[in-house]
């Protein structure tokens, strides 16, 4: 290679070197310039009061892992229970007892009290899809039991009882066993007016456990088989609270529901809520509560005007300390989905045992001195 | 005048092409690379960001000076009418490294970056005619600053980070023409687009709080126009002898009606997991690039020794975003001052010899006018051609400048440029003779 080539290629790659070498001079960004910056970012805090609130009942669907029986005060919870499909080829006249077994897990509200119960047998003439475990209602059982009583269960109850069995009339099951697969297998346990206390029962199906209601049929062999429920529910009523001045009611089993709007219009579109806290006190002596109740209220975005919450941005208020009255959640996100000018439905407080328990959350409303509030601090970047 | 190329032209061609495009590549790549964790001047965050005022690897190292420099081998881009002598088809490619130390009363940094410098390809359609058809794609305005600061707030403490990108760039396409032969003349119609993100982060240091992040962009699109006029014959009139002559030059650009939209996006996390975003689109309208105006003159001894002084101007007190006049842009003016010595041009002569070495200074007093002063900008050039292969030469330039000043609350920058450049150049369209 001539000389001249080997001097122009070295000034080439010497200029490459240069370049990249001078690309990793750079230091971390200062604050140099920043007056030359309008301060526009700054932070404000506001307080907004609830507008409004209100209780609204959205009955719940009796699909829990926690199957509820009794009836407390004015509250009566119903139990139904489907079992699965029976051996055909087993003579009916071979059946010596049935018994139904179900596993406690749950009281309401002391653990001393009378449960006391009717078994009666769904209605033959239904068809195996006229109920379903996800939808059924308190209102829709009249119409799907027999109303003739097949049995009756009335106990004493302690916090030793773990487990509640009573016997079902053979009757029934061989009635059962000449319908064949196409009518329910099920029955629906009815509390008695003499019941002064609420059962929870297990219902747990998962790959590691299996803790349903059993059916346990026994044999004049000896023998005896187990079946387990296909479909199981509890299904409640009592009176509605209606809407009061001064409180939101959130009553679990029913269920009853919290409902609080918040003008947040003077926060600027699209400002970043840097933080943000929902505050309601609880009023203790319109509460209801035992050593089993989750002392937690779910906030819930609404998304939509009248339609009950499912899933999306939710938070869960607690108490500083166990039965504490002051419940705080962090909103950030529910304020901040308002602040990007998505409509503002409000918020729905529901009892985290909503489903499972009977606990009753009384919380002063908009009305009151106490009214719930969100703290709001937000930033606008400009 | 009968142009031709024999087949050793050809083989030189095809084997300094493929080094060259190489070279060519290596650079935009390397200023990409140095792209990341960039920054640079605070000023740029003001109008539409830094005006570039880069005229050519040969003319940016002569100050900016070449409105009224023609050029057998190099583009100008300041002026359409300097590309009548091109007497190859050019194509030139170039990255710069940007190094700002940055410095107000409090603090002071250095940032840098590396940027694309702009591709031109200018082909000589008719030499005796002096028909040139240049297109190009090179950068008008460079937003590109990064700051960051603690603010300490009786609510809770948190950072803020502002950081700008983007900018203005040039798609041109033009001809240039010899009216007679001392009167040159170019028009290029010039496409400007691109769009400037303005990015606002805010940063606490806990789990607790949202941290935050708002991009304001702003695009912007738009058509506009230069003519440009080389009178080369001041020299004869004058009555010099022909080793000395002289040109003056003007150019004119008509200015820009941008097409301009805002748009703002809003990006909310908390402990690193987004829990929102936000669009909203923001104003709809025109953004309005004032005229300029330039005037220029060379002297050329010689052929070895060029001085040239250019003057220009351009009325951004005519300058509107979406209707309204920013009260910190001003008129801006531009002085440059250069000279390039070229000791020797024949290819038998040592490397160094051939190779050119430029001079320059410029003063120029910005757009911006901030806390009551006007921010000006002095600096030198240096920098030389250095010859490669055949036709193509490398360019290498070298700026130093300071601009602004820490009072009133200002910033002063003091500005490192480092350009690198790759000229290229063949013979297209034109007929081979045979041997």
């Amino acid at each position: 290679m001539s000389k001249p080539a080997i001097q122009q290629r070295f000034v080439a790659l010497f200029c490459a070197l240069i370049l990249l070498a001078l690309a990793s001079c750079s230091e971390d960004p200062s604050s140099a310039g920043s007056d030359l910056f309008p301060p526009g970012v700054r932070l404000d805090s506001v307080v907004v009061y609830a507008r409004s609130s209100s209780t609204y009942r959205a009955p719940i669907t009796g699909n829990s892992h926690t199957l509820l029986l009794g009836q407390y005060q004015r509250i009566e919870c119903r139990m139904l229970l489907q079992f699965g499909p029976l051996n055909l080829a087993i003579s009916d006249t071979s059946i010596l007892a049935a018994t139904v077994k179900l596993r406690r897990r749950y009281w309401f509200r002391d653990s001393l009290g009378t449960l006391a119960f009717t078994v009666h047998k769904l209605s033959d003439s239904l068809s195996l899809s006229l109920w379903n475990e996800n939808t059924i209602k308190f209102s829709e059982t009249e119409a799907l039991y027999e109303p003739t009583i097949l049995g009756e269960y009335s106990k004493t109850m302690s916090p030793t009882d773990t487990f509640v069995t009573f016997n079902l009339d053979t009757a029934l099951i061989r009635g059962w066993l000449r319908d064949g697969l196409s009518y329910p297998r099920g029955i629906l346990l009815k509390p008695t007016p003499a019941s002064t206390i609420v059962y929870g029962f297990t219902s747990i199906y998962t790959l590691y456990e299996d803790i349903r209601p059993e059916l346990i049929l026994r044999y004049r062999s000896g023998d005896s088989s187990t079946i387990y429920t296909v479909q199981e529910a509890f299904v409640a009523t009592g009176d509605s609270v209606g809407t009061l001045p001064e409180h939101v009611i959130m009553q679990s089993g029913l269920a009853d529901r919290g409902l609080l709007r918040f003008d947040v219009s003077g926060i600027p579109r699209s400002a970043s809520i840097t933080d943000a806290r929902i505050e309601f006190v609880r009023d203790l002596t319109m509460s209801v509560r035992n050593e089993f109740s989750v002392d937690s209220v779910l906030v819930q975005l609404l998304l939509d005007e009248g339609s009950p919450p499912t899933g999306g941005v939710s938070t869960v208020a607690r108490g500083e300390t166990e039965g504490d009255t002051l419940f705080q959640a962090d909103a950030k996100p529910i304020v901040q989905y308002w602040a990007t000018g998505k409509p503002n439905y409000g918020v729905a407080l529901r009892a985290m045992g909503e489903i499972t328990t009977l606990d009753r959350f009384a919380v002063f409303g908009a009305g009151s001195i106490h009214r719930p509030r969100l703290r709001i601090v937000y930033s606008v970047l400009r | 005048m009968k142009t031709v190329c024999n087949r050793h032209d050809r083989d030189l061609c095809a084997c300094t092409l493929r080094p060259a495009l190489l070279l060519g590549l290596f650079l935009l790549t390397a200023s990409n690379v140095a792209e990341a964790g960039s920054g640079g001047s605070v000023y740029s965050r003001f109008g539409i960001g830094d005006i570039r005022h880069y005229p050519g690897e040969r003319y940016a190292a002569m100050g900016g000076a070449g409105i009224a420099v023609l050029s057998h081998n190099s583009v100008n881009t300041l002026t359409p009418a300097g590309w009548t002598m091109l007497n190859r088809t050019r194509y030139v490619i170039g990255g710069m490294y940007e190094g700002y130390v940055v410095r107000d009363a409090n603090a002071s940094t250095y940032l840098s970056s590396g940027v694309f410098n702009g591709a031109v390809l200018a082909v000589p359609l008719s030499m005796p005619n002096g028909i040139v058809l240049g297109i190009g794609l090179v950068p008008y305005s460079v937003v590109n600053y990064n700051l960051m600061t603690r603010v300490t707030d009786p609510l809770q403490s948190y950072t803020l980070q502002y950081v700008g990108e983007g900018g203005l760039s040039s798609a041109f396409i033009g001809l240039s023409a010899i009216l007679t032969p001392d009167w040159h003349v170019g028009f290029r119609a010039n496409y400007l687009f691109g769009s400037v993100e303005n990015r606002i982060l805010q940063t606490f240091g806990s789990a607790q709080y949202t941290d935050a992040v708002a991009s304001h962009f702003t695009r912007m699109k738009g058509l506009g126009g230069t003519l440009g006029v080389i009178f080369s014959g001041l020299g004869e009139a004058l009555g010099w002898p022909d080793s000395r002559s002289a040109s003056v030059g003007i150019v004119f650009d008509t200015g820009v009606r941008l097409k301009a939209t805002e748009e703002s996006l809003y990006e909310y996390s908390v402990g690193g997991s987004i829990t929102g975003r936000d669009t909203v689109a923001g104003l709809s309208g025109r953004i309005v690039l004032p005229i300029s105006l330039g005037v220029g003159t060379s002297y050329t001894v010689k052929d070895e020794v060029v001085l040239a002084c250019d003057l220009f101007y351009q009325n951004w007190n005519d300058f509107e975003a979406f209707g309204a006049h920013p009260p910190e842009l001003r008129d801006s003016y531009r002085m440059s001052f250069g000279l390039e010595f070229l000791p020797r041009r024949d290819v038998m002569a040592t490397y160094f010899t051939r190779v050119a070495y430029r001079l320059g200074l410029f003063y120029s007093a910005d757009n911006l006018r901030l806390a009551e002063k006007g921010i000006d900008e002095i600096g030198l050039t240096a920098g030389a051609g250095l010859p490669l292969f055949d036709e193509t030469l490398l360019g290498i330039g070298v700026e130093y400048s300071l601009r602004g000043t820490t009072a009133n609350q200002l910033v002063k920058d003091n500005i490192l440029r480092i350009s690198f450049t790759l000229n290229g150049g063949e013979r297209w369209f034109m007929r081979f003779e045979e041997e």
